[in-house]
């Protein structure tokens, strides 16, 4: 197997949100603000870790982690809420 | 701990709490008289306000005279900056008017607050989302919760009211 060395690997950050839309629904919006915000050619890979209940873990690109999150909540509906950001799953987790 | 304050909601919201705030406010939009049992904020068009006898001057296109605004700062007024009037200021495109307000603002040290401009419960916005959007203009995190806690108590001990 193809080990990828550490200084390669995509930086990761990750997002508690709290929102009323979950799965595939929650995606695509997520997708359209960061795709009418954020532009095209600086489109992040952003994917929900876990779900539950209204609470919903995402993983961004650290480069982009910021502008996502302003993309998020520069629209009202549906209301996504920031919660808490962490640089590693254990961190988010935690309380 | 840290209270917040948000000094322009425009509802009956209930449970302000859920979202970190210890007490919000309904404003009095001051057209000639100034009413000392509500928060007056001023509406500014082409950057001169009418009279500077009012708490909050809301520069609504962001244009500036900076005599006016050191004149606000020497009588210890405050600049409104409305998490809703920036968001649709960017969704229109006309994001660099802001932002030569903000450099204007730190450059000249006018003090200023943060607030939400809410009409529903979902145009609410936490201190943290706000102080995100603060950050992105070019304004310092600190400078900006800052502005929803210190500031505000600040007005409201000039008012009588803490």
């Amino acid at each position: 197997m193809m080990v990828i060395k550490k200084s390669i690997r995509t930086r990761h950050r990750y997002l508690l949100i709290r929102s009323n839309i979950n799965g595939k629904d929650l995606l695509r919006e997520i997708m359209r603000r960061a795709y009418k915000y954020l532009g095209i050619l600086s489109i992040p890979k952003i994917e929900i870790i876990e779900s539950k209940d209204n609470l919903h873990i995402l993983r961004i690109s650290r480069k982009e982690f910021n502008k996502v999150r302003i993309a998020l909540i520069l629209e009202n509906e549906p209301r996504i809420i920031l919660l808490k950001s962490s640089g590693t799953l254990r961190g988010i987790k935690e309380n | 701990m840290r209270k917040f304050y948000d000094l322009h909601v425009e509802f009956e919201w209930n449970d302000p709490s859920q979202l970190g705030y210890e007490r919000i406010f309904i404003p009095f939009f001051i057209t000639n008289k100034y009413d000392r049992d509500q928060i007056n904020i001023m509406n500014v068009e082409k950057g001169k306000p009418k009279h500077l006898n009012s708490d909050l001057f809301r520069f609504r296109d962001w244009r500036f005279d900076i005599e006016i605004l050191s004149k606000i700062r020497d009588k210890n007024k405050y600049v409104e900056f409305s998490f809703q009037d920036i968001a649709k200021e960017i969704k229109e495109g006309h994001i660099q008017r802001i932002r030569l307000f903000t450099q204007v603002i730190r450059a000249y040290k006018i003090p200023y607050i943060f607030t939400s401009g809410a009409h529903n419960i979902d145009e609410t916005r936490s201190p943290k989302e706000i102080a995100l959007l603060g950050e992105f203009l070019g304004l310092s995190q600190r400078g900006v919760l800052d502005s929803m806690s210190k500031n505000v108590e600040n007005l409201l001990e000039d008012k009588g009211w803490i």
